[in-house]
C-alpha cells in the first residue's frame, strides 16, 4: 500500500512537472538575452533583462493585435453567452422535433476542417466589403462560440434535476424566472467551464484569423507568428516574451472565472 | 364545497392513453391517498392537479375554480417531491422563502413566517445552511416547510418518503399525520406503499392502468375489496385465492375447490348455482381447525416465516400454495401436517370472469 501510494505520488509529481516546466522555462527565457538562451548548457542563473518584454510592448503591431484579440474574442464570447445559453436551455428543457437536428447541426460546424469554413467566409466578407474588419472576425468567432457553448451547455442544463425547476413553477415562477433563478445558477459550474473553453478556443484561433485579416484586424497569434519571420536570426527572447503575452489573458480570464466560481460555491458557515 | 373535483379527466401522450375518464371528488380537509402499482398513472394524475402536466381532456377544479389552463403557481397548491427538489444553490431560509418572495410578501413578514414554520418542523438551527449539508430526513422537512409556508388550499405529496430509510420513513409518516391533524389542509398523497396509504388516508383511491379500481376508507378497502385486483393489492401478507365452483345445497351453498368443499350459509353474497368464482381468504383469517371442523384447508407446511408475534405458515393444498398467519405459539413444525379453517364472515368471493366482488351492497 505504502509503496503504491509513493509511486502514485511520484507519477503525479512527474506529470505536474511535465506540464508546468515548459511554461516556467518560457517565462524565464523571456527575461534572457539571446546569448543566454542559445547556450549548450541551459542557464538557470543569468542577468535578467526586460528588453524582450519592452520590445514586445513597444511595438504598435503587437498592441493592435492584443486589442483586436481582446475585442474579437471578448465580444464573440459575450454573443456566445447571450445567444448560446438560452438556446441550449431551450433545447435541453423544451425539446421539439428538431431538437436532435439542432444539436447535430451545431456540432457539425466543428466537423469541417477550418480551411473549408474559412475560404467561403473570406469570400462572403470580401463581397460584403467587411474583409479585414473586426466586425467580420467577431461574427465569425461568434459562430464558434455559440456552437461550443451550446454543445457544452445542453448537457449541463439537462443535468439540473427537473423537479427542482418544477418546484419553482409550483412556487409561482414563470419559465424565464426559472431559467434565471434556478437553471443558470444550478448549472453555473459547468456553464462557466463551457464559456471559458469557448474563449480559449477563439483566443488561440489562428487559421481563420489569418484568412480574414490582412492588416487591420490581425489578432495576437498572427502578430506573434510574424515575429519569427525577421531574418535569419530567430529572436528567441522576443518570441518567448510574445508567448507570455499571449498566455496572460486566458490565464487572467480563467483566474477571474474560478474566483467567481469560488465565491458562488463557497458554503456559508453558520 | 369540495376542494378538488376531477370530471372525465383524460391524459394521453400521443396515441398512448395513460388516464381515461377519471371522476373524483375530494372534500375539504380530506387526506386522500392515490395508491397503485408503478405505472398506474397516480403520479401523472397528481402532476395534472399541480399543473406540471397538461390535461388532455375533462376538467379539474380546485376550490371551485377550473384550473385546466392555470399555471402551477396560480392554483393554490403546494407540492412535496419524491427527491425533495430543494434549490441546491440557496440556503434553507431562501428555499423556504422563495415562494413568498414571488408573492411579494414584505421582508419582515417573510422572516416571521419562515421562523414560525421552521420552528414547527425543528429546522431553525439549519436556516443558514445549504441543502447538501442536511440529512435526507432534514431535507424532506425543508421540502414540507417550503410547501407549508404558502398556506395552500391543497398539499400535494408525490411519494415523499420513498427515498428515506425504513426507520426514518415511519417517523416522517407520523409527522405528516400530525401535521395534517393540526393544519387540516386538504391533502393528496401519492404512494405505492400500502402501509403509508392505510395509516395516513381518510380515503384511498386505488388506481390501475389509469382507472380507479376502488375508492374508500382504508377499512372499507381492506374489508370489502371491490374486485380481485384490490383484494390482491391490499393486505400483507397477500390474500389467498382459491378457484371454486358454487353449488346450491339445501338452504346453504357449497364452494367446491380442487382440494376441499367449503359450506356456507351465503346471505352476504349474490350467488348462482354452477357459477365459477374465486374465494379469497386473508392469511390472518385462517384459524387452526378443531377435530371436527369443516371448510378445511389442509396440507404439509413447506415453509415457516417467523414474523415476531406471528408466523406465516406456507403449505400446499389442492395444488395451490396457501399461507396462514398464526400466533407464534400455535406455529407448527416444518413438514408437519397442518389443518386450517375459515369463518364465513371473513370470506371474500369474486366472480371468476369479471373479478368483481360478489358481496351484496
Amino acid at each position: 500500500m505504502k509503496l503504491g501510494r509513493l509511486i502514485g505520488k511520484a507519477v503525479l509529481a512527474f506529470a505536474g512537472f511535465m506540464a508546468v516546466f515548459p511554461l516556467l522555462w518560457t517565462a524565464l527565457n523571456s527575461l534572457k538575452n539571446n546569448v543566454d538562451i542559445i547556450t549548450r548548457v541551459p542557464r538557470v542563473v543569468f542577468t535578467p533583462t526586460l528588453a524582450n518584454i519592452s520590445y514586445i510592448i513597444g511595438r504598435d503591431s503587437v498592441m493592435t493585435g492584443l486589442y483586436n484579440s481582446v475585442i474579437a474574442c471578448g465580444v464573440a464570447v459575450l454573443i456566445g453567452v447571450v445567444l448560446g445559453l438560452p438556446a441550449a436551455y431551450a433545447v435541453a428543457r423544451y425539446p421539439n422535433r428538431w431538437a436532435g437536428d439542432i444539436q447535430f447541426f451545431v456540432l457539425s460546424l466543428r466537423f469541417l476542417p477550418p480551411v473549408a469554413v474559412a475560404i467561403p467566409l473570406m469570400v462572403i466578407w470580401l463581397q460584403l466589403g467587411l474583409y479585414d474588419t473586426l466586425a467580420a472576425l467577431i461574427v465569425t468567432y461568434s459562430l464558434l462560440t455559440i456552437s461550443v457553448i451550446m454543445w457544452l451547455a445542453i448537457p449541463a442544463f439537462q443535468a439540473v434535476p427537473k423537479e427542482v425547476e418544477e418546484a419553482a413553477f409550483v412556487d409561482g415562477y414563470g419559465a424565464y424566472s426559472v431559467f434565471w433563478r434556478i437553471a443558470l445558477p444550478v448549472a453555473a459550474r459547468s456553464l462557466i467551464g463551457a464559456v471559458a473553453f469557448s474563449f480559449v478556443l477563439v483566443w488561440n484561433e489562428f487559421l481563420i484569423a489569418l484568412m480574414l485579416s490582412s492588416s487591420n484586424a490581425k489578432t495576437l497569434p498572427i502578430v506573434a507568428s510574424e515575429l519569427s519571420q525577421q531574418g535569419m536570426n530567430v529572436p528567441w527572447g522576443i518570441l518567448n516574451a510574445s508567448v507570455v503575452l499571449l498566455s496572460l489573458p486566458p490565464l487572467l480570464f480563467l483566474g477571474v472565472l474560478s474566483g467567481f466560481l469560488n465565491s458562488v460555491f463557497r458554503q456559508k458557515k453558520t | 364545497m369540495s376542494a378538488i373535483t376531477c370530471s372525465h379527466v383524460e391524459k394521453s401522450y400521443g396515441a398512448t392513453t395513460v388516464i381515461r375518464d377519471l371522476n373524483l371528488v375530494i372534500e375539504e380537509h380530506e387526506f386522500v391517498v392515490f395508491l397503485g402499482p408503478s405505472g398506474c398513472g397516480k403520479s401523472t394524475l397528481l402532476r395534472m392537479l399541480a399543473g406540471l402536466e397538461d390535461i388532455s381532456g375533462g376538467e379539474v377544479s380546485i376550490g371551485g375554480k377550473v384550473v385546466n389552463d392555470l399555471d402551477p403557481g396560480d392554483r393554490g397548491i403546494a407540492m412535496v417531491f419524491q427527491n425533495y427538489a430543494l434549490y441546491p444553490h440557496m440556503t434553507i431560509f431562501d428555499n423556504i422563502a422563495f415562494g413568498l418572495k414571488r408573492q411579494k410578501v414584505a421582508k419582515a413578514e417573510i422572516q416571521k413566517r419562515v421562523e414560525a414554520v421552521s420552528k414547527t418542523l425543528g429546522l431553525d438551527p439549519y436556516l443558514g445552511r445549504k441543502p447538501a449539508e442536511l440529512s435526507g430526513g432534514q431535507q424532506q422537512r425543508v421540502a414540507i416547510a417550503r410547501a407549508m409556508i404558502k398556506t395552500p388550499k391543497v398539499f400535494l405529496f408525490d411519494e415523499p418518503l420513498s427515498n428515506l430509510d425504513a426507520k426514518l420513513r415511519n417517523h416522517m409518516r407520523i409527522e405528516i399525520a400530525r401535521l395534517h391533524q393540526s393544519l387540516k389542509t386538504t391533502t393528496v398523497y401519492v404512494t405505492h406503499d400500502q402501509l403509508e396509504a392505510m395509516t395516513l388516508a381518510d380515503r384511498i383511491v386505488l388506481l390501475r392502468d389509469g382507472k380507479i379500481e376502488q375508492i374508500g376508507s382504508p377499512a372499507e378497502i381492506y374489508e370489502r375489496p371491490g374486485n380481485l385486483f384490490v383484494a390482491g393489492f391490499i393486505g400483507t401478507p397477500n390474500m389467498n385465492f382459491i378457484d371454486v365452483t358454487v353449488g346450491r345445497e339445501g338452504n346453504g351453498w357449497t364452494l367446491t375447490s380442487a382440494g376441499t368443499v367449503f359450506t356456507i350459509d351465503g346471505p352476504r353474497f349474490k350467488l348462482q348455482h354452477g357459477e365459477r368464482a374465486v374465494l379469497g381468504i386473508r392469511p390472518p383469517d385462517l384459524k387452526t381447525a378443531g377435530a371436527n371442523a369443516d371448510s378445511l384447508l389442509e396440507g404439509t407446511a413447506d415453509l415457516i416465516e417467523f414474523h415476531g408475534n406471528d408466523a406465516l405458515v406456507i403449505f400446499g393444498s389442492g395444488g395451490k400454495e396457501i399461507s396462514a398467519l398464526v400466533p407464534t405459539r400455535e406455529c407448527p413444525a416444518v413438514n408437519s401436517h397442518v389443518r386450517y379453517t375459515v369463518d364465513e364472515q371473513s370470506m371474500h368471493l369474486f366472480d371468476a370472469k369479471s373479478g368483481a366482488s360478489l358481496l351484496r351492497q
